[in-house]
């Protein structure tokens, strides 16, 4: 078994119309031993600016704190906050510094910058970045995730169906990926606000 | 028939000039040499009835068996030269067995009887195969109910097979048939049709009674189910006779 | 492999220290996960994959399935853009398979040929329930050389209704009301369940009843959305569909060529 389904866990965005949608499910497990049931992979770096790291959670864990130190050095040097723009171009190169010895995660950045357009992109775990328009999953789910967004994304989405299309893309998503699951936390990024729901799956 | 004998029934596959096989018509007559069999097929399931006929008082009459069990919702009985029925009877357990296994379902009685007719006429007296060097000298009933209801099927050494309501095989098969003729309705019951076979004098000992009645299996499909008429039942019946 | 090795109980605090870091170094440099890689070699295959994938969806009295046509070698080359996965054995029974297609053409002969003697020795045409198990024993028959193929029977069965039948490639059988089998089986398959399962809606929730023509454009969605992330997928919809007391329909669709 690979180290990067060894945890287990799945991460989706979707871009909509000054709305972003970010989402994960809850489950860490150690290959087929679920661990615990209560562990977002989705986590917020800045106002509007979310980072999901799917992959070896352990890797996961360090990395995030890697990310915060840089964020942090950034936005005290620059005095300004960060776009996610920026962020997946620092995790980027946090990535490929450890090229020859990369932590286990995919990252993965959502958000919206400071004109409130939508920017979803994520990477490889030496920091190839794709940041396409419509959506991006990582994790043991990106398959069957893939297959079901293809379906239910459309062009200018509000907050309320991008929501709604992120919450049953995952949630297909969890109902066949056995590594994923025990339901899932939905965070909706608006220009005003950032709605946070958490959605129960199959819990098995 | 015998003033032409002599030439044409050496060879069990040579016509007569007439157009016949000796062999297999002396196999048909076999068959009246053994004792009598009755199949009946009523609505509510398929009987078969044979006559156990005991040459000598030393002789364990349970131990023979003359009707036997192809599969759990079919029958057979038969007349005739006992020894090769065995081998008649294998190859229908068999074949049903097969077609099961294959497609997870109970093979028609039709089916199997037309598997057992298929081996009736692979007789020869070239060794080209190890198959028999003669026609088999039984006629066999098949009696059973599957998806389509209840069957009753009679089969002779030529390999004919004919779908019946009722039918007699076996010494005494003329009269019994006679009686089937006479008496036979569509709407028999299991019960009348047992109280007539029972009509020829006989008593728990010396006859052997099966009954098929119809069921259905887990998936809600008709099948039969193989049923021996007890001694203590048969007793019951000839009493009330 | 020992991640402790040299070091005993009568050793002195700073050799034991020594061996510990020895140990690591060692582990670190190349950690079982990625041994373990190392040790695959390159052994001849007697199996490949041509990619594509199919898809079945069955109703009341309708059984839809639908393959793209595209073959690959390696998921790079394009072999042909018109081999066909789904292959009709009567009016009642469809047979669709992914995978190995060696074994796809030799699976269906030998189910061909098993139909075609059935027809003689019962005088009937088989049914899609029988031919299922049939294939289901099959299969198994290759237990420890499989056919390396995702195969699916659809059809109508014998009381009418639509039947999907879905198979590993050694003979373990499930009768669905939707499948999916090759390489884009992953993307397809949660889409179905959500449009057709309803697994992601709450109970009381409206459900749409599955119609052919919901059934077909589902269909057709489903593989748009395949043929667009998967490699191996696409150039044609194949599509038949067979509909309880008519002849069975085959049509082909357009779907993305590159």
């Amino acid at each position: 078994m690979s180290i990067m389904s060894y945890t287990g866990g799945t991460v989706v965005a979707m871009a909509g119309d000054e709305c972003v949608c970010i989402a994960s499910d809850l489950r860490i497990g150690e290959q087929m031993t679920t661990i615990a049931t209560d562990e977002k992979k989705v986590h917020k770096v800045s106002d509007k600016v979310y980072v999901g790291l799917a992959g070896f959670q352990s890797d996961a864990k360090t990395m995030l704190e890697k990310i915060l130190f840089r964020k942090n050095l950034y936005e005290l040097r620059e005095n300004r906050k960060v776009r996610p723009q920026i962020l997946s171009e620092m995790i980027s190169n946090l990535c490929y510094q450890h090229r020859f010895g990369s932590y286990f995660t995919e990252p993965l950045v959502a958000g919206l910058d400071d004109q409130n357009k939508p920017y979803i992109c994520c990477m490889d775990t030496i920091g190839c970045v794709s940041a396409p328009r419509d959506f991006v999953a990582i994790g043991t789910g990106q398959e069957y995730l893939l297959g079901v967004c293809e379906n239910f994304w459309q062009e200018n989405m509000k907050p309320e169906e991008l929501f709604e299309a992120t919450a049953q893309s995952i949630l297909s998503c969890l109902e066949r990926d056995a590594a994923s699951g025990w339901g899932a936390v939905v965070y909706t990024i608006t220009k005003d606000k950032v709605n946070v729901s958490t959605i129960k799956s199959r819990m098995d | 028939m015998f003033l032409t004998r002599s030439e044409y029934d050496r060879g069990v596959n040579t016509f007569s000039p007439e157009g016949r096989l000796f062999q297999v018509e002396y196999a048909i007559e076999a068959v009246k040499l053994g004792s009598t069999s009755i199949g009946i097929r009523t609505k509510e399931g398929v009987l078969l009835a044979a006559e156990k006929r005991s040459t000598s008082k030393l002789m364990v009459n349970d131990a023979i068996e003359k009707i036997s069990k192809v599969d759990q919702h079919v029958a057979v009985t038969f007349a005739g030269l006992i020894a090769d029925s065995r081998t008649l009877v294998e190859r229908a357990q068999i074949e049903a067995q097969n077609f099961w296994f294959t497609y997870n379902r109970k093979i028609r009685v039709e089916d199997v009887t037309q598997s057992v007719a298929n081996l009736a006429l692979q007789f020869g007296d070239d060794d080209v195969k190890a198959s028999m060097s003669r026609p088999f000298g039984v006629a066999m009933l098949f009696a059973g109910v599957d998806q389509e209801g209840a069957k009753l099927f009679h089969l002779d050494p030529s390999g004919t097979f004919i779908d019946c309501k009722a039918k007699s095989i076996g010494a005494a098969s003329d009269g019994a048939e006679q009686n089937l003729k006479e008496q036979y309705h569509d709407a028999l019951t299991l019960k009348e049709a047992l109280k007539q076979v029972m009509e020829e004098k006989l008593n728990a000992a010396n006859v052997e009674v099966v009954v098929i009645k119809p069921t259905t299996d887990e998936k809600g499909r008709q099948i039969g189910q193989f049923e021996r008429v007890s001694d203590a039942e048969l007793d019951q019946v000839i009493a009330a006779l | 492999m020992s991640n402790f090795t040299g070091i005993t109980a009568t050793m002195n605090p700073l050799a034991e220290m020594a061996q510990f870091k020895q140990n690591m170094r060692e582990v670190a440099a190349s950690p079982e996960w990625r041994t373990s890689k190392l040790i695959e070699r390159q052994r001849w295959n007697p199996y490949s994959m041509e990619g594509g994938s199919t898809a079945a969806i069955s109703g009341d009295n309708f059984a839809i399935v639908a393959s793209d046509t595209r073959m690959t070698q390696n998921d790079i080359n394009i072999l042909t853009r018109d081999a066909e996965k789904i292959h009709v054995l009567n009016d009642s029974i469809i047979l669709s398979t992914s995978g190995f297609y060696g074994d796809v053409i030799q699976l269906r002969k030998v189910l061909q040929s098993r139909l075609h003697k059935y027809r003689f020795d019962y005088r009937a045409d088989m049914s899609a329930d029988l031919c299922a198990e049939l294939l289901s024993r099959n299969l198994y028959y290759r237990r420890f050389f499989p056919y390396y193929t995702g195969a699916m029977l659809a059809g109508i069965d014998e009381n009418g209704k639509g039947a999907v039948f879905s198979y590993d490639p050694i003979g373990c059988i499930e009768r669905l009301g939707y499948s999916a089998s090759g390489a884009a089986e992953p993307m397809i398959i949660p889409f179905l369940d959500c449009q057709i399962g309803h697994v992601t809606v709450a109970e009381d929730y409206e459900k749409p009843p599955l119609t052919i023509e919901r059934a077909i454009s589902l269909m057709k969605d489903a593989f748009r959305g395949a043929a667009e992330r998967e490699i191996s997928t696409g150039d044609k919809i194949h599509l038949v569909i067979a509909e309880a007391g008519k002849p069975i329909v085959q049509k082909f669709l357009p779907l993305r060529e590159d």
